[in-house]
């Protein structure tokens, strides 16, 4: 940082010199702006570019199939989902199921993890096993459990039916157990993703503080909520704020087993907008929902960060 | 002249007009054959829904190229994917395909839209080669014909036949139905939860699944979906009492698990044993002799689907279509049009349906003798075809969006959320707003 | 001698991962079964959980 490079040395006969002077910071810092060009450029080309135009055409009624009649609209697009009361609906569901998976997901997340806490062959062994719901394709998922769960010849479908545990008409079949039947099919596939993240948290833990307590007698449940508790919640938001942004967008499990219904018992957001952009054509619409979905994604991520934020904080005075 | 002059004169002309007519001949083929092998080396890529006859014609395209030299390449796929790159080819110009299968009801969308090559005067052009007369004219009409423009060809026709359990019938000394109503009173008849058996399936899942089967029903008991004008109509008596039906159905006659069956999952149900009636298309009827898929195998009937007491007898038709992409150049279509006229010629659409295509567009087919008797229900098809409807699911381009309301409406009435008359009311509404 | 609650607790402990494992990848030993089976054995009436 203190050498000077004097590139100017060159037109020295000349005592204005207008090339600037190159110090090894500024070298460096060009250097590694360049570094970065290429991803940032991808970045603003891949996600920024079409997110301003997926703002830009939700202000306009346009259809891809209609192309002449697109028209500015305004705000209007936004009044209409609204105004609808599937789509209100559609909101509270796909809340309502976030919320729930999440919750459910990271409670036994954390059990899982603090049963694989010991790092022997046989948890490491296992821990590889209950990673395998995580690498099926989301569709497969959903279709697996639809045959599954199908009262009148899915293998537990059949036997809930015959032995009154779900009505007749199966788990998925009755509105009022539809929604909950998904959270816990979600809940069957990203859980072991969930008990990766907080392993890896709990293993980051300092063992001496635990070792200090445990001598000085406290009890498992109390080193758990005194200590490990606090320590891990930065990476249990973390875990909950990468799991929440997925569970909002929730298409394929819904999609494959009851395409929204019974009813409107399942519609959620993301189903919306596929609907809106990929069957009608509707791009002004599509791009609405979709605006929504990012507004309430960024809305909690934000809350999420701060959250984390002061946890490590917290965590750190310790 | 003597007699012998004369009959030579004769032997001459008529030497003369032999050799004319095989330099004629010679010189004509030679121009087919020429503008047959010019397309040598060209591929041509389409694609196709994931139905019985996809595999068969991805079969039988290497007889194409031996014929023409022209290559094609056939991708298969599901229902949803086939719309949506389909409309993002024409929207975006893209030519990914130069053909594709068309489902009968998008023929409204693809005239609007012009993405496809109009058809009439090639039709004209050919027509003693294509045996226009030979094809039901219902399904030139209904698989690719919108207001005059032919958009698309048809290749694959399906009727919507009743298939049924004579055994189970049999063992309730009922008659097959040949009403609707008598339909209904054999289903409540035959239903009995205790043996797992249920006297009626149909779609009922949320979306297009449960609108199309509904509409099918509706149409054979008297309703329909558009007026007179061509406007919406959801909401009228006929249609109520139509969906009232239906309901009850659903509730007494129909597997539990029906209110979120699809097609697969109506289909099963038959197969595995547990239904005594499925209205269906013909296409799936020659799986239920398949020992592989069905456990039903000898017990199925065959007959047309029955129409409502005092009604006209207007059978169901859906199928697909051949559509050429616009965007591609002169040569391409031209192959394409190649493509078209041979695999919906009269021999290699009978080797199609040997093969197990389950698609029938030509009379001839359906009273070839050796079709007859792999396939014994062909008369019913003939029967359905003759006197087909293929709008009662409307081929106008709001379609899809009325499928939608509908697929809403139907769906939330069977799981109990809605009373008929409040879900059309309602549906009526939203589909007014889109005209 | 306070050996013996730890050596229950491994136990328990192990137990109840093995059961989680288990329900956890029920489904996919289901899909890898019914890979192999003709389709009108797949879903079949009633249900089998057969091999």
């Amino acid at each position: 940082m203190g050498k000077q490079i004097e590139l100017s040395r060159e037109s020295s006969g000349s005592l204005i010199s207008t090339k600037p002077v190159m110090t090894f910071a500024r070298y460096r810092r060009l250097f590694l702006v360049l570094l970065c060009a290429p991803a940032f450029v991808y970045v603003l080309a891949v996600a920024v570019w079409p997110l301003l135009q997926g703002v830009y055409f939700s202000l306009y009624k346009y259809n891809l199939m209609r192309p002449a009649s697109r028209a500015f609209v305004g705000l209007q697009n936004y009044r209409d989902f609204w105004a609808d009361e599937a789509a209100r609906g559609a909101i509270i569901t796909t809340s309502i199921f976030t919320f729930s998976a999440v919750t459910l997901e990271l409670i036994l997340g954390l059990g899982l993890a603090l049963l694989l806490w010991r790092d022997s062959v046989f948890e490491r062994a296992l821990l590889a096993l209950l990673l395998i719901p995580v690498t099926v394709t989301p569709v497969a998922v959903g279709l697996i459990f639809r045959a599954l769960l199908a009262p009148d010849f899915g293998v537990l479908g059949y036997y809930f039916a015959e032995w009154g545990l779900s009505g007749p008409r199966g788990f998925l079949g009755n509105p009022a157990t539809a929604l909950w039947t998904l959270v816990a099919i979600d809940a069957w596939e990203w859980t072991p993703l969930v008990t990766l993240i907080l392993l890896a948290g709990l293993k980051s833990l300092p063992t001496d503080i635990l070792e200090a307590a445990e001598a000085d007698g406290a009890t498992l449940a109390q080193r758990f909520r005194l200590i490990i508790l606090p320590m891990l919640l930065p990476t249990i938001f973390l875990a909950a704020v990468l799991r929440s942004m997925d569970a909002f967008k929730v298409f394929d499990i819904i999609f494959a087993t009851t395409n929204g219904g019974p009813g409107d018992a399942t519609n959620t957001m993301m189903l919306f907008a596929v609907k809106e952009g990929l069957q009608f054509f509707n791009i002004g619409r599509a791009s609405t929902v979709a605006n929504l979905m990012i507004v309430c994604i960024a809305l909690f991520s934000v809350a999420f960060v701060i959250l984390i934020r002061g946890a490590d904080r917290k965590a750190n005075e310790r | 002249m003597t007699a012998r002059q004369g009959g030579a004169r004769i032997k001459r002309r008529l030497m003369f007009a032999l050799e004319i007519a095989i330099a004629v001949s010679a010189i004509v083929s030679g121009s087919v054959q020429a503008q047959v092998k010019s397309f040598e080396g060209l591929t041509l890529k389409l694609a196709s829904q994931n139905d019985q006859f996809a595999a068969v014609l991805a079969d039988l395209t290497p007889e194409f190229k031996q014929a023409t030299g022209v290559t094609v390449k056939v991708d298969i796929l599901s229902y949803p994917d086939l719309l949506t790159k389909m409309t993002a080819d024409f929207v975006g110009h893209t030519k990914s395909y130069d053909l594709y299968t068309t489902d009968i009801v998008w023929a409204g969308q693809l005239a609007a839209s012009g993405s496809t090559v109009v058809l009439n005067d090639l039709i004209k052009r050919d027509a003693a080669e294509i045996k226009v007369d030979d094809i039901y004219p219902v399904l030139m009409n209904a698989l690719g014909n919108f207001k005059g423009k032919q958009v698309a060809f048809p290749f694959a026709g399906y009727a919507n036949i009743l298939a049924y359990r004579k055994d189970l019938y049999e063992q309730a000394g009922l008659q097959p139905p040949s009403t609707m109503e008598d339909l209904v009173a054999a289903a409540y008849r035959l239903t009995d939860p205790t043996k797992h058996i249920y006297g009626f399936v149909a779609n009922g899942q949320k979306g297009p699944a449960v609108a199309q089967d509904w509409m099918q029903y509706n149409k054979q008991m008297g309703g329909d979906i558009l007026d007179k004008d061509g406007k919406p109509a959801l909401n009228s008596a006929a249609n109520i009492k139509s969906l009232t039906v239906y309901k009850d159905l659903f509730q007494k006659a129909a597997p539990p698990g029906a209110v979120d069956y699809d097609w697969d999952g109506r289909e099963t149900s038959f197969r595995q044993g547990i239904v005594a009636n499925m209205q269906t298309w013909s296409i799936g009827a020659a799986g239920y002799s398949d020992p592989s898929q069905s456990k039903v195998v000898g017990k199925v009937g065959i007959i047309v689907a029955p129409p409502g007491k005092g009604l006209p007898k207007y059978y169901g038709v859906g199928g697909w279509g051949l559509a050429i992409n616009k965007d591609i150049d002169q040569k391409q279509q031209e192959a394409a049009w190649l493509f078209i006229k041979w695999a919906t010629s009269p021999s290699v659409h009978k080797e199609l349906n040997e093969k197990g295509g389950g698609s029938y567009i030509r009379i001839s087919e359906t009273h070839d003798p050796d079709l007859l008797k792999k396939y014994p229900f062909l008369p019913v098809i003939d029967e359905s075809l003759v006197n087909g409807d293929g709008d009662y699911r409307p081929r106008i381009p709001q379609y899809p969006q009325i499928q939608d309301i509908l697929g809403d409406a139907v769906n939330a009435v069977l799981v109990g959320n809605v009373e008929p008359q409040k879900a059309l009311d309602e549906a009526q509404a939203k589909a007014a707003r889109l005209f | 001698m306070s050996r013996r609650p730890a050596v229950h607790a491994l136990v328990f402990q192990r137990a109840v991962l093995l059961l989680a494992t288990c329900i956890l990848l029920a489904p996919i030993a289901w899909l890898i079964t019914t890979a192999y089976k003709p389709s009108v054995d797949i879903f079949s009436f009633p249900p089998t959980l057969g091999l």
